[in-house]
C-alpha cells in the first residue's frame, strides 16, 4: 500500500512544482517597451520616454471601415535624477510592469546627448532585460517628439526606425558597439542620427488625411561624440564616406555623370567593397594610406553614349573612385578638421601597427591625428550592365 | 569504499572536463580578459601548458598507489597522523570550493535569469539535487554526464553561431600587455585546471589505471581549448575594455546572436547547459568531499553522510560571502594563490616527493 501511495504523492508534489514559476510575468502583465527614448529636462534631470505597444492595436489584422484606428502604440514620459528613478515614475503612469526586453531602438536627445550619454548608457547594460542589440540613435530635437511621431507603413516609430537602420542606410549602431566605441581608446563615438520632417511643407496637401499623419521619421546623418558628448553631425553624403572610411558594407548607388555628355547622369549600384588601412610613418609623423576597393552594376544611364566598350567603362569606373574618394575626403575633412574627432578608428589602427609607439601619443591623439597625412586610393570596378548593353536607337 | 563503482576512460575525461569547465566558462574569461586584457588568450595558452605539468603531477600520484583513494595514499605516505591532518585540509578545500561554486551558480541564476527568487532557493535546491546524484553512485554521475556530453553538442552549435560577430582584428595587437600582466593572467586559468587533482580522490574508480596518464592529458588539453576558444570569442566580440566589464561575458555574446535577424534569444539554450553542467561539478566535487568525510571517521559506506555533508556545503555557501561583489574579489585576488600554493600543486607535490624519497630509500 505504502509502495503505491508514494510515487502518487511525488507527482502531486512535482505537479504543484512544475505548473508555476516563482517571479514569472503573464503577457497581460507587463507593458513591453518598443523604443526609449532620454531628453535632458529643463531642471537638468533625465526625461525618461518609453513607446509601450497597446497590444490590442496589434492583435487586430484589419481596422474596420469607418471605426477609429486604434494607437499601436502608447508613449509616456517621466522624469528622474536617473533612469530607474524615471522607470519607477513611469510606474505610477503605466499600471502594468515595464518589459525592457523587446526594445528596439534607444534614442537619446540632442541635449542629453551634448550633455554626456555614459551616465545613461549604463542601465541598458547592467539590466538584463534590455538587449545588448538594441539600435542607438541621437535624435535632432527631442526623443520624446521623435518616439510620438505615428509612422504609416509600420505600427509605431520605433519599429519604423528599428528597420530603416537594419536596412543599413545610415551608421547603424547596435549598443553593444557604442558601449566599445566608448570604451576603447584610438576610436571615438558615432551613431546614426534620426529626426522628425514634416511632410505638408514639401508637399502642400494639408486637407485630406489630416496634418499629423504628415509627421515622419527618418534617418538623418550620423552624429559625432567626443568622449561621450555629442560634438557635431556628418550629413548624409558624408556618412557614406564615414562608412567607407569604417569598412561598414555600403549598400546604395553611386551617380556619376557620363564620361562624355557632363549633364547626363549614370547610376552605379555597390555591390562589394573593402577598406583596408595601413598605418605608417613620415619623419615621425603617423601616416595613413586608405585602400577601397569597390564592385558595382550599372542600373540605369540617362545619356545617349555606348557605354558597353572596355574604354569607356575604364573612364566610369575612373569617375566612380573620384566620386567615392570625394565622399570619403568630405567625411574625413569634417570628422577631423572641424570637429576634431576621430571617429574611424585610426587611432586603433595605429595602435595594432605601433604599439610601443602608441603609449606614448596616445593621450594627445586627436591633436595628432589632426596633422596625420591620409592618402586615399580608390579602386571601382564595374561588373554587370543589365539587360541593356547600350540604349536602344543610339550610336554603335 | 568504492569497488564497485567502476567507468572507462572515456567516461573519465569528459567527467574531468566538467570537473572544471562549468563555472570557468561563466566567470573565467572576464577576470582572465581584466588582468591580461587583449593578450589574455596568451595567459589560457599557457596556463593549459603548466595545467599538463599539473595533472602529472596527479596522474603519477595516482598510478603508483592504484586502487587508492586521494586520503589513502597521502595516509600511505606521510604515516597516520600526517596523513590525516593533509586528508582533513583536502576536506575542507572540497568542501569550501563546492560551496563556492554552488554559490557562483546561485549568484549567476539570480543575476541573469530570475532576480525575484532570493538566491538560498538555488542554494538549497542545487545541493539536493546533486546530493541525489551523490547519494545514487559514481556511475550514475559519470552517465549522465555521458548524456550532457550530448548536450554540449547544441551549446557548441550556439556557440558557433555567436562566432558570426567576431572581428579578427580586436586581437591586435598582440604582446600589448606587459609580460607580467600575461604571467599574472595565467594564474586564473591555472586555478581551474588544478582542479584536476580532485580526481585523485576518487581514482580508484578507473577501470584502467595505466590510461591515468593519457585521461588527464586528454581532459587538460579539452579543458584548455575551450578556455582559449571562450577568451578569444570574448575578445574578438567585445574588445578588451567591454570584454573584462562584464560579469558574464559569455552569457553576452550568446545574447548578441542575431542570425537573419530571425534566430535570436538563445541565451537560454546557454543557461539550460549551464545548470546542468553546474549541478555536475557541484557533485563531483560533493562526491571528493563525501569520500573524503567517510575516509576520516572510517565509514564502510559514504552514503549516510551524504546529507550531512550537504547541510555544511549549503550553509557554507550561504554564508561564505556577503555578495557578488565579495566573491568576485575572492575569485580574482585570493583564490588563485590559496588554491594554487596549497593544495593544487603544495600537497600533491609535497606527497609526490615524499613518496619519492621513501622509494628511493626502499630500494637502495
Amino acid at each position: 500500500m505504502k509502495k503505491k501511495i508514494a510515487p502518487i504523492i511525488w507527482m502531486i508534489i512535482i505537479a504543484t512544482i512544475l505548473s508555476g514559476c516563482w517571479s514569472r510575468k503573464e503577457l497581460n502583465e507587463v507593458a513591453i517597451v518598443l523604443g526609449t527614448g532620454i531628453d535632458l529636462n529643463k531642471e537638468g534631470h533625465i526625461r525618461l520616454t518609453v513607446q509601450v505597444a497597446v497590444p490590442t492595436a496589434f492583435a487586430t489584422g484589419e481596422e474596420g471601415k469607418g471605426g477609429q484606428k486604434e494607437a499601436a502604440s502608447m508613449e509616456v514620459s517621466a522624469d528622474g535624477a536617473t533612469i530607474e528613478e524615471a522607470e519607477r515614475h513611469l510606474a505610477m503612469k503605466i499600471p502594468r510592469e515595464i518589459y525592457w526586453g523587446h526594445c528596439v531602438a534607444l534614442i537619446i536627445g540632442e541635449n542629453m546627448a551634448k550633455k554626456g550619454v555614459r551616465m545613461i548608457t549604463d542601465f541598458f547594460e547592467r539590466d538584463r532585460e534590455p538587449r545588448e542589440t538594441m539600435w542607438v540613435m541621437v535624435a535632432k530635437g527631442t526623443a520624446e517628439d521623435f518616439l510620438k511621431t505615428s509612422s504609416i507603413l509600420e505600427k509605431t516609430s520605433s519599429q519604423a526606425v528599428g528597420l530603416l537602420t537594419r536596412m543599413k542606410t545610415g551608421y547603424s549602431v547596435k549598443l553593444m558597439d557604442f558601449t566599445e566605441m566608448l570604451a576603447e581608446d584610438g576610436i571615438q563615438p558615432a551613431v546614426t542620427g534620426v529626426r522628425v520632417i514634416n511632410e505638408n511643407h514639401v508637399t502642400g496637401e494639408s486637407q485630406h488625411s489630416g496634418a499629423e499623419n504628415k509627421r515622419r521619421v527618418e534617418i538623418s546623418g550620423t552624429a559625432l561624440f567626443r568622449e561621450d558628448r555629442l560634438v557635431g553631425w556628418l550629413e548624409a553624403d558624408e556618412t557614406r564616406g564615414l562608412l567607407w572610411l569604417k569598412g561598414e558594407p555600403v549598400e546604395g548607388v553611386i551617380t556619376v555623370p557620363t564620361p562624355e555628355e557632363p549633364n547626363k547622369m549614370v547610376s552605379i549600384k555597390i555591390k562589394r567593397g573593402s577598406t583596408k588601412i595601413y598605418a605608417g610613418h613620415i619623419n615621425d609623423a603617423p601616416y595613413f594610406t586608405v585602400k577601397i576597393r569597390v564592385e558595382g552594376d550599372m542600373i540605369e544611364q540617362q545619356g545617349r553614349e555606348n557605354l558597353a566598350t572596355p574604354e569607356r567603362m575604364n573612364a566610369l569606373e575612373e569617375k566612380m573612385a573620384y566620386e567615392i574618394r570625394k565622399r570619403v575626403e568630405l567625411a574625413l575633412y569634417r570628422a577631423r578638421n572641424i570637429y576634431g574627432v576621430d571617429v574611424f578608428g585610426f587611432g586603433q589602427v595605429y595602435h595594432r601597427r605601433f604599439k610601443s609607439e602608441w603609449r606614448n601619443i596616445k593621450d594627445s591623439w586627436d591633436d595628432i591625428f589632426r596633422q596625420a597625412k591620409v592618402d586615399i586610393q580608390v579602386e571601382a570596378h564595374i561588373r554587370e550592365i543589365g539587360l541593356l548593353t547600350r540604349r536602344p536607337g543610339t550610336e554603335k | 569504499m568504492l569497488e564497485k563503482e567502476i567507468i572507462d576512460d572515456k567516461q573519465a575525461v569528459l567527467l574531468i572536463i566538467n570537473m572544471i569547465l562549468p563555472t570557468a566558462l561563466l566567470s573565467l574569461p572576464a577576470i582572465t580578459i581584466s588582468i591580461a586584457k587583449r593578450d589574455a588568450w596568451i595567459s589560457a595558452v599557457l596556463a593549459t601548458g603548466v595545467g599538463l605539468m599539473f595533472g602529472r603531477l596527479v596522474s603519477s600520484l595516482v598510478m603508483n598507489f592504484p586502487g587508492k583513494t586521494f586520503f589513502e595514499f597521502s595516509e600511505e605516505i606521510l604515516g597516520r597522523f600526517f596523513g590525516k591532518i593533509v586528508g582533513i585540509f583536502f576536506i575542507w578545500w572540497l568542501i569550501h570550493s563546492c560551496s563556492e561554486i554552488v554559490r557562483e551558480y546561485g549568484e549567476f541564476l539570480s543575476t541573469a535569469i530570475m532576480p525575484d527568487t532570493p538566491i538560498t532557493v538555488f542554494l538549497v535546491v542545487s545541493a539536493i539535487i546533486s546530493a541525489y546524484a551523490v547519494k545514487s553512485g559514481f556511475e550514475v554521475l559519470a552517465r549522465f554526464n555521458l548524456l550532457f556530453a550530448v548536450l554540449m553538442g547544441v551549446f557548441v552549435l550556439v556557440f558557433a553561431i555567436s562566432f558570426l560577430n567576431v572581428k579578427f582584428t580586436r586581437l591586435l595587437p598582440m604582446f600589448d600587455t606587459a609580460m607580467t600582466d600575461i604571467l599574472k593572467g595565467t594564474l586564473v586559468p591555472l586555478s581551474w585546471m588544478g582542479e584536476v587533482v580532485v580526481f585523485s580522490a576518487f581514482s580508484p574508480v578507473l577501470k584502467n589505471c595505466r590510461s591515468v596518464v593519457r585521461i588527464t592529458d586528454m581532459s587538460i588539453l579539452l579543458v584548455g581549448l575551450h578556455f582559449f576558444i571562450g577568451i578569444v570569442g570574448v575578445l574578438m566580440i567585445f574588445g578588451p575594455e567591454v570584454g573584462s566589464a562584464m560579469m558574464y561575458p559569455v552569457f553576452n555574446q550568446v545574447r548578441m546572436i542575431s542570425l537573419a535577424s530571425f534566430i535570436e534569444r538563445l541565451d537560454y539554450i546557454i543557461f539550460m547547459s549551464w545548470v546542468i553542467g553546474g549541478f555536475i561539478k557541484i557533485g563531483i566535487f560533493y562526491f571528493a568531499a563525501v569520500i573524503g568525510v567517510s575516509w576520516m571517521f572510517g565509514l564502510s559506506d559514504y552514503r549516510p553522510i551524504v546529507f550531512p555533508v550537504g547541510i555544511i556545503i549549503v550553509a557554507l555557501s550561504v554564508l561564505i560571502h556577503e555578495g557578488i561583489v565579495n566573491q568576485l574579489d575572492f575569485l580574482m585576488n585570493t583564490w588563485p594563490f590559496y588554491s594554487i600554493i596549497i593544495f593544487e600543486t603544495g600537497i600533491p607535490l609535497l606527497l609526490w616527493l615524499v613518496s619519492q624519497i621513501k622509494n628511493r630509500r626502499h630500494s637502495a
